[in-house]
């Protein structure tokens, strides 16, 4: 009896002892304190989205003793609509943070796994680009938590100073909901709607204009030329390679600062707004807040990805500019030696990324899911910081071959990656303007790996340069080659007996051994499409893919294998599978019928 | 001001008196607006400027019995109007307008400012937009067009009104916030000093948006109705007057709105009196802009 009363207390200890690791885990982002009017601190979140009212707020940071004055507003555009706002803190007259007159808190509400933004700065920031601190911050009105923010440093003349380049330039900004900030000559007219003239407001948007009537007319040939001439090339070149790395979509005709140095007269490039990247996707037929909300994920699109953009074209069809661009792009995923010590150099390699990413994941993870406004769910949480782990590695060996290690036939120029409709979408997912029946492009898609490790492939179809799943050595006998097959969006060959072709993904999965005598252990990720509401592999009675279950053909017999779905990355890990040479597997994914 | 007049067969010489009228109102950013405000709150230090002004006619009135009769002088009027408000923070919207009017019938003419108006924007609900009070002060200025008749004119006035816009919580469903269309109910009255009859006001409207976004438009129904005057067993006969103190009148009311810029919105209006007692039935042409910045 006292054995058992003694393990209780020790029980008991060890408990308290986790639960004080966790709480020290907690501890480790920064906290700001806010104390504000009660019924103002509930108003400043359920308000009506767009109101743009602010409130009296005093504003403690970290262990600050005194609170400052400062007036506190929602900011943003889409994450307005969501009850955990971002949030933007002025402080009055006379009072400021770290020389800082504002301090803008970003929700992440869009973003499950509260990393995207994060990965995207610190990219940016390795570079070595003009661009704002950002760190994550735990946020409190009156003592109550309100959530995990992400802190990003205004975009004011300080910054420019801290980075050596005066206080006398001039910044723009896209206007947000207007999406005509795309340096088109057609737009030239219109830039006071297009843009916003942060400062300094009095000199107009002249400069601006003059810039984009430089660019429509100025030669693709000598387009390097042009921008050695007028802009700090380098924050050009970062600026494709982070939205090519990140696969950020969502810019081009907003989402960008330009500012422009007079003191060089050359015009830079700040990046902004990495919420829907790193495989998230924006749905072009869901209303809000589907449209943005959505389980749709792709790792493929091609470097142009985003809305068109004057200079994005000429400097893609520019040779020169492309090869740095190839060169910038080398050097971030680690593939040039010669570069090793520049910024960011590997930053993309899989292996360092995938350390980055596993270490904040998990400070993020003991601050998220507590907050008065949080939403996110462990499970959707886990879901995205892997489906991030996952996109890099797809990504990455999707880039190094068709960006970097291009054939005649296989560029991205040539390939069908925007394969939907450009719907019209308001922005707030209010106007759907085209069908939305489903598409289809079947691809049959192959790649055969030589083995000679324990290592982990990506096979990659040579044509295409489209990755075909994750295949971990777990145990060989032999060195071996093995052939890794996938037929795309059509009806599956053939399925267990008890399945409609409907309820299953529609895709095929083929791996054979082709060295004789040759056995191995595996674990397989194998993923699936679903780009969109209207581009997708999802059979039509697929209603759950939490639900799907994997299954394994050989020799003509089916059975199930264990698997562990991602619905969010769309992928199907199965672990310590068994392949013998000579042998043919087939899988498939399907959905049973649930009751109702 | 809904009860004004506009003159849809207009002579030649009319055309060019509307034209210069419409320049000089433009230049001095004048306009006319609906009998009933906006109930929209403002931003905490958001302005908001609304200048409209309205061509308006009536050549038929509604007896004490309710029966159509042909006047025997055509109203023909201008009317301006402007309106400033402001957040004076989130809970409390500022406003105040100054109206200037041209009524002609006949040979005589009467135009002036007849009142200016100051008031206050409150909040039903804490939380929610569009569900507000108002309370504003009518205050009379010299000028000939106090004389026209018309309950109320020439009087220090108390007008006290509440606004209920229907549209989804946007938290709860914002699925919803695609559909746009949404209903809105209005009441309030107006009470005047110097024994004149007060009125009451209700009103409908269906709100949505058109081709896209930026498109709006309205299906207004507003109903009026006097009390508490000192002749209520006044006949109406139509002339220079609009109407006696004992009265009632219902009015349509299609209205558009299209953004033109960030900040800038045009508007369009056509208001039809459809039923009525001891009233001109007048039709109006509403033109304005306004426009929000902070």
């Amino acid at each position: 009896m006292k054995n058992r009363s003694l393990i209780t207390v020790c029980t008991i200890f060890l408990l308290l002892l986790g639960v004080t690791t966790q709480v020290q885990a907690v501890s480790q982002f920064k906290e700001i304190y806010l104390v504000m009017d009660e019924l103002d601190a509930k108003v400043l979140f359920r308000k009506e989205p767009h109101d743009k009212s602010s409130f009296s707020v005093k504003v403690g940071i970290n262990s600050q003793e005194t609170f400052l004055p400062a007036s506190i507003s929602v900011k943003g555009s889409f994450t307005r609509n969501f009850l955990k706002k971002s949030l933007m803190i002025k402080f009055n007259e006379g009072a400021s943070w770290q020389g800082k007159i504002k301090v803008s808190l970003n929700s992440m509400v869009t973003d499950d796994s509260n990393l995207r933004e994060w990965l995207a700065w610190d990219l940016i920031t390795s570079l070595g680009m003009v661009s704002p601190s950002v760190e994550h911050y735990k946020v409190f009105i009156n003592k109550e938590y309100i959530g995990l923010y992400l802190f990003v440093e205004w975009i004011d003349k300080t910054l420019f100073e801290r980075f050596g380049m005066g206080t006398q330039g001039e910044l723009f900004h896209p206007v947000d909901r207007e999406f005509c900030g795309d340096m088109d000559i057609k737009h030239v007219d219109k830039t006071d709607d297009c843009w916003l003239k942060l400062f300094p407001s009095k000199l107009g948007f002249s400069p601006l204009e003059q810039l984009i009537n430089d660019i429509n007319n100025a030669d693709v040939n000598q387009f390097d030329e042009f921008l050695e001439e007028n802009f700090d090339v380098d924050s050009v070149i970062n600026w494709f390679v982070v939205n090519t790395v990140t696969s950020n979509g969502d810019t081009y005709n907003k989402n960008y600062f330009l500012f422009l140095d007079n003191k060089t007269s050359k015009w830079s490039i700040i990046p902004w707004d990495y919420d829907l990247s790193f495989g998230r996707n924006a749905d072009p037929v869901y209303k809000f807040p589907k449209n943005i909300l959505n389980d749709n994920f792709q790792y493929y699109y091609p470097p142009n990805l985003g809305s068109p953009n004057a200079l994005k074209t000429k400097f893609f069809k520019n040779p020169k500019l492309y090869a740095l661009y190839q060169q910038r792009l080398r050097r971030v995923m680690g593939l040039d030696v010669a570069e090793q010590g520049l910024g960011a150099y590997a930053w993309f390699k899989p292996e360092n990324f995938s350390e980055l990413v596993a270490e904040r994941k998990e400070n993020v993870r003991t601050s998220v899911f507590n907050g008065l406004y949080d939403k996110t769910s462990k499970r959707a949480f886990d879901e995205h910081v892997e489906s991030i782990q996952f996109y890099s590695l797809m990504r990455y060996h999707l880039l190094k071959q068709l960006v970097l290690t291009p054939t005649v036939f296989n560029t991205w120029h040539w390939q069908p990656y925007i394969s939907y409709p450009v719907i019209n979408n308001q922005g707030d997912g209010a106007t759907i303007e085209s069908s939305t029946a489903t598409i289809h492009h079947p691809l049959l898609l192959s790649d055969i790996q030589a083995i000679d490790g324990d290592q982990r492939v990506v096979p990659i179809d040579g044509q295409y340069s489209r990755p075909l799943g994750v295949i971990k050595i777990v145990k060989r006998n032999k060195p071996l080659r093995l052939r890794m097959s996938v037929e795309t969006e059509h009806k599956p060959a053939s399925l267990p007996p008890q399945f409609h072709f409907q309820q299953c993904i529609q895709r095929d999965w083929y791996i054979d051994v082709l060295t004789d005598e040759a056995v191995l252990t595996t674990n397989i990720t194998l993923d699936y499409i679903q780009e969109s509401s209207i581009h997708h592999e999802l059979g039509e009675k697929v209603r759950n893919e939490k639900l799907l279950q994997l299954w394994l053909s050989v020799d003509g017999r089916w059975g199930r294998l264990p698997a562990k779905i991602n619905s969010y990355a769309n992928t199907l890990y199965t672990a310590a599978l068994t392949l013998y040479a000579g042998k043919v597997y087939h899988f498939v994914a399907c959905q049973p019928q649930t009751m109702k | 001001m809904l009860m004004s007049n506009y003159s849809f067969n207009s002579s030649r010489f009319y055309l060019k008196d509307s034209f210069r009228f419409f320049l000089l109102l433009c230049a001095l950013l004048t306009v006319l607006q609906t009998a009933n405000a906006s109930p929209w709150m403002r931003s905490s230090g958001e302005s908001h400027i609304v200048t409209m002004m309205s061509q308006s006619r009536a050549d038929e009135f509604w007896d004490k019995n309710r029966r159509l009769q042909r006047d025997n002088c055509e109203s023909k009027d201008v009317d301006a109007f402007i309106r400033y408000e402001y957040g004076y923070s989130y809970y409390h919207t500022l406003f105040t307008d100054v109206k200037w009017e041209s009524d002609q019938c006949g040979g005589s003419e009467s135009k002036g400012i007849p009142d200016i108006k100051i008031g206050l924007r409150g909040r039903l609900n804490p939380y929610r937009n569009g569900r507000t009070w108002q309370a504003s002060l009518t205050i009379p200025i010299q000028g000939d067009i106090r004389n026209r008749s018309e309950p109320g004119h020439g009087q220090f006035g108390l007008n006290v009104g509440m606004y209920f816009q229907f549209k989804p919580d946007p938290y709860l469903n914002p699925a919803e916030l695609g559909q746009r269309g949404y209903w809105s109910w209005a009441l309030g009255t107006k009470l005047f000093t110097g024994g004149v009859a007060h009125k009451a006001w209700t009103n409908l409207k269906w709100s949505d948006s058109l081709f896209n976004t930026s498109f709006d438009y309205g299906i207004k129904l507003n109903a009026e109705y006097s009390f508490g005057g000192d002749d209520n067993n006044d006949s109406f006969s139509g002339g220079e007057n609009k109407r006696v103190e004992d009265y009632d009148v219902i009015t349509g009311t299609l209205s558009f709105s299209h953004k033109l810029s960030k900040k800038v919105k045009g508007h369009v209006s056509l208001s039809q009196d459809l039923a009525g007692r001891n009233t001109n039935k007048s039709t109006a042409l509403q033109v304005g802009v306004s426009k929000t910045w902070k």
